[in-house]
């Protein structure tokens, strides 16, 4: 048998003192709506929190399809920890160094028109190695230390100049020098830690981010609504889509094709750009040079208005492709998808007014077709009958029946007992942050313990 | 593409002003009518500057209207891209890039050092990432000033290339008036540019990268746990508008032909840029042109005019008070005053920040609690 889609296993979370949610064990397997039960307080939505990667666990695990949620620790991440530990290593020697003296010794220290490359980098390594060098000073040149100061010589030739730096570079070096380097060493180590652990750090930090899980085939939805108030119904759908927003989204084959054919008007701005484009190339580069078309500039000419077109050409036969890669194929294709998301939920009438003047019911209904757009492996839904009328959940009891018979998998939260009990194929009940009993909605209609923590027991009763 | 079809949908305030724009400096009437007045003004050589700050204020939009991120070191990334246009076209200097070449060099380290002050600060919000970016700004004026073998401290980097003057542009003028030439272009690179800037924006509001700015700053738990990335959406905030900033640092040192003295990219211009945005409305590209036209119009066109045309009544008198200039932060100080309290959201605001503004509802949510 297959490993169930969400496994979590242990899962204790804890805040101080206070223990939100206690060694947790909750399993849904592929195709299922299963729900979490509790009176308030029972931790609930923590442990979606904590399932979602808003707050990082105490301790214990979570497994989408067998996989720890957590990034996996690759070769890649940690030479990205070493790649920031040297980038930091060398601003620190650099800036230990001095980066206008540095600059002096390089970039200002060869006339523009001997300035090489390599001539720079040897310039450079001699600089950052506490060597003596060569300065120039009005047109001559003369031997400096690593501090700028001057050290030989004064006013001679290149060549001079260069000989007496390097008898000086011969000679033992002196105690200042020594000490100059020894800073610089200090710094490139110091930089290095403080890049490679700060990476390191930023990366178990971000390990378990709601990005991360979210991109890992995991929505959700919110107890208390959190939409994009001030955006349009549609526009939050497409938010929800936002990672599917590529060319490899759309797909291959006839129906891609079709897709980008009705997204797109035939004819395009760059059936008028071929002729525009001739005409300029012919005239501009005459124009431009400032010395007209003559007799040996115009086969050149020809040449660039044949490029021209044959580019233009080309671009056109591979139209849909160049435009998908731009952006606007990919958008229209979404939003025909957004649009289908907001039909499913019963929205599509209110696609273009702000989120936030939705009524509180239809609010929740966006907020499940944002949390599909992402298209999800497994949806959470935090309360969605919260506030709703009889009609309005039984409405809603149909739609996660719907979201499931869709192919996802539904976990959720919820105090409505005959929503819960209606479409639920197996409940957990939390309380106090412990796992008081699973089972099928009979057996926890049945289950004594869980009429005593909703009820209370008959000696309670009779007491208080 | 029934543009005939349609024609009365491009007769907007847009279209309008962009076309005064194109054939100001071929019909100079307002400095015609200045002249008549016997008040010399070159409105042309002074409206390249309302472009380069405009395309600042856009700039600064990006981060501050758009994702909500309020940062005050807009003239930092505007001084490396000055400072990075002067280091590569000085004659000094080995990489002689010419403009063209600085045009491409300035966005790119000033994008750069974007994202260099933008990762460390991803995570803080609202009044902290100000006090930061505000204390980058300081810094790198400072660092600007003391490296002076790079920057030429206060001297500053000169000369900068100068614009590239296409040859039938040199015909048109005829010889011996390159500088009319060279004026001519660079205001329509200026607002080339400028208007290449905002279209490209316009588009980018409504598409992903947009959507997920606007999300962002709406609700950030929400928008990550919808899968997106909240620290590269920041960081991509930041690089974009710093590049923009680059930019504008790049056409403002060309116009120059200078790099000038660093204090040009003080704290003062990280907050007339912010006023500008301010006053026409945070993350509306209408609202933060016309905010660049309005106060750097009013500091660079209005004042010396008034102050000619003041003096031209009045005759010439030595009295401080008697010039309108003197009085010009005043008046700039009230309208702002007289801003927050009549119209905080702006002239031009953006539909979603009015909302914010006006109806302070109960949005923005709590952290999640626990049940």
């Amino acid at each position: 048998m297959s490993a169930p889609l969400l496994d979590v296993r242990k899962l204790t979370l804890r805040f101080g003192g206070l223990v939100a949610v206690n060694a947790v064990d909750l399993q849904v397997r592929q195709g299922e709506i299963a729900a979490v039960i509790g009176p308030n307080g029972a931790g609930k939505t923590s442990l979606f929190n904590a399932i979602t990667g808003i707050y990082e666990p105490t301790s214990g695990e979570v497994l989408l399809a067998g996989q720890d949620v957590r990034a996996p620790l690759t070769p890649r991440v940690y030479a990205s920890w070493l790649g920031a530990g040297l980038l930091m290593a060398m601003l620190a020697m650099v800036s230990v160094a001095n980066v206008d003296g540095l600059w002096a010794a390089t970039i200002k220290m060869r006339a523009p028109w001997d300035f090489t490359v390599s001539g720079a980098a040897v310039d450079g390594w001699r600089y950052m190695s506490a060597e003596p060098r060569v300065e120039p000073k009005f047109g001559k040149f003369l031997v400096v230390s690593f501090d700028g100061a001057q050290v030989r010589g004064q006013h001679i030739v290149r060549a001079d100049a260069e000989r007496q730096r390097d008898q000086l570079a011969a000679e033992p070096a002196d105690p200042a020098t020594t000490r100059a380097l020894w800073f610089r060493l200090l710094a490139a180590i110091g930089g290095l830690a403080v890049g490679a652990l700060g990476a390191r750090a930023m990366w178990y930090r971000n390990r378990r981010s709601p990005q991360s899980v979210a991109l890992q085939g995991v929505a959700r939805t919110f107890q208390n609504i959190r939409l994009f108030h001030h955006m349009t119904v549609l526009e939050n759908v497409l938010v929800g889509m936002d990672r599917h927003l590529h060319r490899a989204s759309i797909g291959r084959g006839a129906a891609a094709d079709a897709a980008l054919a009705g997204a797109v008007p035939r004819r395009g701005s760059l059936d008028y750009l071929l002729p525009l484009a001739a005409v300029s190339a012919l005239t501009g580069l005459g124009w431009f040079t400032g010395d007209g078309v003559d007799d040996e500039t115009a086969p050149t000419v020809l040449l660039a208005v044949f490029v021209v077109a044959a580019l233009l050409w080309m671009v056109r036969i591979f139209r849909n492709k160049a435009l998908s890669a731009a952006g606007c194929v990919v958008e229209a294709v979404a939003r025909q998808e957004a649009m289908e998301l907001l039909r499913f939920v019963g929205l599509e009438a209110r696609a273009s007014d702000l989120a936030k003047n939705l009524p509180y019911g239809e609010q929740r209904r966006l907020e499940i077709a944002r949390a599909l757009a992402t298209r999800p492996k497994l949806l959470l839904l935090d309360e969605p009958a919260a506030g709703m009328n009889p009609a309005e959940s039984v409405e809603l009891m149909h739609l996660i029946r719907a979201i499931r018979d869709g192919g996802r998998t539904v976990l959720l939260i919820e105090h409505h007992m005959r929503v819960v009990m209606g479409i639920s194929d197996h409940i957990t009940v939390l309380v106090h942050g412990t796992q008081i009993a699973h089972g099928t909605p009979e057996e926890i209609r049945n289950n004594p313990k869980v009429i005593e923590a909703y009820l209370g027991t008959e000696d309670a009763e009779a007491h208080g | 593409m029934a543009v005939a079809g349609n024609w009365r949908k491009w007769l907007t305030l847009e279209t309008g002003l962009l076309l005064f724009a194109v054939l100001y400096p071929l019909v100079p009437f307002v400095d015609l009518a200045a002249d008549a007045a016997d008040l010399s003004v070159h409105l042309d050589q002074r409206l390249v500057t309302i472009f380069i700050y405009g395309l600042l204020v856009v700039a600064l939009n990006v981060q501050v209207g758009y994702a909500g991120l309020l940062q005050l070191g807009v003239a930092a990334f505007f001084g490396i891209g000055a400072m990075t246009t002067g280091v590569v076209t000085v004659d000094k200097y080995p990489f002689h890039f010419g403009f063209w070449g600085a045009l491409l060099a300035a966005p790119a380290v000033a994008a750069l050092a974007g994202l260099f002050i933008g990762a460390p600060t991803l995570r803080l919000r609202g009044d902290y990432l100000a006090i930061v970016t505000l204390g980058f700004g300081e810094v790198l004026r400072t660092v600007l000033v003391n490296l002076e073998n790079i920057t030429d401290g206060p001297r500053g980097l000169n000369p900068v290339a100068e614009v590239w003057v296409p040859g039938f542009v040199k015909e048109l003028a005829g010889a011996g008036d390159d500088n009319e030439a060279r004026l001519l272009v660079m205001y329509y690179v200026a607002l080339l540019v400028l208007v290449a800037a905002v279209v490209l924006l316009h588009v980018l509001e409504r598409t992903r990268i947009g959507r997920a700015f606007v999300a962002l700053r709406e609700d950030e738990l929400a928008a990550a746990c919808m899968g997106l990335d909240p620290g590269r959406i920041k960081l991509a905030a930041f690089a974009g508008g710093a590049a923009l900033a680059g930019l504008a640092g790049a056409l403002y040192a060309t116009n120059l032909t200078t790099t000038a003295d660093p204090t040009n990219y003080d704290f003062n211009n990280a907050i007339m840029v912010l006023c500008c945005l301010i006053l026409g409305g945070l993350g509306s590209l209408r609202g933060a042109l016309l905010g660049a036209a309005l106060l750097i119009g009013f500091d660079n066109v209005l004042s010396p005019l008034l102050d000619k045309g003041i003096a031209a009544l009045a005759g010439e008198t030595q009295h401080p008070l008697a010039k309108y200039s003197a009085w010009r932060w005043f008046v700039f100080g009230a309208a702002l005053i007289a801003m927050m309290r009549f119209r905080p959201e702006g002239l031009f605001p953006a539909r979603r920040v009015a909302q914010e503004l006006r109806e302070p509802t109960n949005a923005r949510a709590a952290e999640p609690e626990a049940s």
